[in-house]
Parts: structure tokens; sequence; C-alpha cells
């Protein structure tokens, strides 16, 4: 149990890192040009954990799971960490990270419209919590 | 040389070319410039929550028909073939203005996000996603620190921020435990 909380406490703090690295390495050169450019470490370590634990699921995967990851990285990287990378070059990491993690609201939404979930007072009262730190956030100059 | 540092980020100016433009703008342009890339800003995050919000759910199916680090390193993969495909005509500018730094701190901060992104996926492995997203969704407050310590000059923290962050993250804890 420790453990765990301990590795959902590093993945916090890894996150954290790439949005601060990431704002200094984009002082000189373009969103589009710094995202390209960091992936090619992130996939690096990823695709050799994921070969080393799963490569036997790896090589048993057909062709259509393929092409699922290739949607996921098409809406993943030119889309959510492009826009992710230019809002942190534009309002700096922490607005950017504040903002960017109100993706649960989203997901309610989302959930609601598309997988046909019901709305319950807990997501309610969640999703004004979350626009009240967004508003706090954008409204501070 | 003239260290110039821009309206919108605090950052040093890329270029001396970038620092000529800037000087003969209109103070006005400039100002209105900054404006919207403020609001650039904000608009590309909230873009970037939605599709991450949206994610969620075609991510669901994708771990289903495999597993989520492998999905995690091919979707990382793929996403760097079709960055070069739709931005590499812009790379060779970029590189150009590039020094050593640049790439210093891109590899540091796509080292942290694999570490983060196999963090993640390995605590998913051990306790519940209920405990799991809430502490992830701390990411904010770290960044705060981060900031602090690495952007000292760049990045100025409010009690407005701190205090937006801390909402943030009660109301992920809130939506979290009503999706139980």
């Amino acid at each position: 149990m420790l453990l765990g909380i301990a590795l959902a406490l590093c993945a916090a703090m890894g996150f954290a890192g790439s949005a601060v690295f990431a704002k200094k390495g984009m002082s000189r050169v373009a969103p589009p040009f710094a995202t390209a450019v960091l992936i090619i470490p992130a996939a690096m370590v990823t695709l050799a954990l994921a070969f080393i634990f799963h490569w036997s699921l790896i090589f048993g995967l057909s062709g259509g799971v393929f092409l699922w990851f290739l949607l996921i990285g098409f809406i993943n990287y030119p889309g959510g960490r492009l826009m992710n990378n230019i809002s942190i070059n534009a309002i700096g990491p922490s607005k950017s990270a504040i903002i960017v993690s109100s993706s649960p609201i989203f997901a309610a939404i989302f959930a609601v419209a598309f997988a046909g979930e019901s709305l319950n007072k807990f997501i309610v009262i969640g999703t004004v919590a979350i626009m009240s730190g967004v508003i706090l956030v954008v409204t501070d100059r | 040389m003239i260290e110039i540092v821009s309206m919108w980020s605090g950052t040093p100016a890329p270029s001396m070319i970038a620092a000529e433009t800037y000087i003969l703008k209109p103070r006005s342009s400039s100002r209105a410039e900054s404006k919207f890339k403020g609001y650039s800003g904000y608009l590309a995050g909230i873009g970037a929550s939605a599709i991450y919000g949206g994610l969620g759910v075609l991510g669901k199916k994708v771990a289903l028909e495999s597993h989520p680090m492998v999905a995690a390193g091919f979707g990382f993969l793929f996403g760097f073939l079709l960055m070069t495909l739709f931005f590499g005509n812009t790379f060779p500018r970029n590189i150009k203005n590039s020094i050593k730094s640049t790439y210093l701190f891109l590899t540091i901060a796509g080292l942290t996000t694999g570490f983060g992104v196999s963090s993640w996926y390995l605590a998913l492995s051990m306790i519940p996603v209920i405990i799991v997203a809430p502490v992830v969704s701390a990411y904010p407050l770290f960044t705060i620190a981060l900031s602090a310590i690495f952007l000292r000059n760049i990045e100025k923290i409010t009690y407005k921020t701190i205090l937006g962050a801390l909402l943030v993250l009660a109301g992920i804890i809130i939506v979290g435990v009503g999706n139980v």
C-alpha cells in the first residue's frame, strides 16, 4: 500500500518536473519542437519498461491494437501535450498545471454525454470547486 | 549585449534578432501581443484539459486490449512520428535557435514524463485508482514547489495560485468520491 502511494507521489513529481523543465527548455524554441524533443526520452523509458515487463504481450498484439495506439498518439501529442506546452510557455507551468488538472470536469461531461452516466451531487460540488480554483488562477494577473 | 525580458512570460528574449524586433515594436502592439499570448495560454490549457478528460474513455478501451504501459510507450513513439510529420518543416529553424541547455532541459522534461507515466502505471497495478488519482492530482502543488525552486526569476507564485491549486485538488477528490 505504502509503496503504491509512494509511486503515485513519484508520478505527481514526474509530471510536475516535466512541466517545469519544459518551460526552461522552451525559452529559445517553439512548443511543437520542444514537444517532439521531449517525447524521445519519454518514449525510450516507457518502451524499455514495456518491452522488459510485457514483451510476450507486445509480440502477441494484433495490427488493430497498433491503430488504437496511433490514435492515442495522435490525440495525446500533436493534441494534448502540444497544447499543454503552449500553455506552459505562455502562462507558466504553475498556472498551466492548475488549468490542465481540471480535466475531471471534461471527463464527467463526456461520461454524461456519451457514456450515459448520470450526474450526482459529488460531481456537481467537485466541478464547482475545480471551476472556482481555475477562475481564481485565470483572474490572478 | 542588452538582456531583455519579454513582457508575457519573463523569459529571456530568444535571440538578438528577436530582441531588436521587440525594441522596434510599438508599445501598444507589444501589449496587445502580450494579452493575446496570455489568453492563448489559458485557452490552450483548457483545450489540453478537455483532450486529457476525453482521452480517459479511449484510454480505457485500449488498456483493456493491451497493457497501459505498452499503450503509453507506443503512444509516445507514434506521437513523436506524428509531431515530426506535422511540424518537421519548422525543426531546422528551431535547431538553429537552440543551445545545449535547450536539449538538456527538454531531455530532463522527457525523462521526468517517462518516470511519471511509468510510476503512475506501477502505482495503479498495486493500489486502487481511487487512491492513485487524488495523489497524482496533487501535481499542480508539486509544480508550484518546483517552480519556486527552478523558475525563481521567471515564475511569480501568488497566494491565489496556491489557493487555486488547493481548490482544484479538493474538487478532483470530491469528483473521485462521486465516481466510486
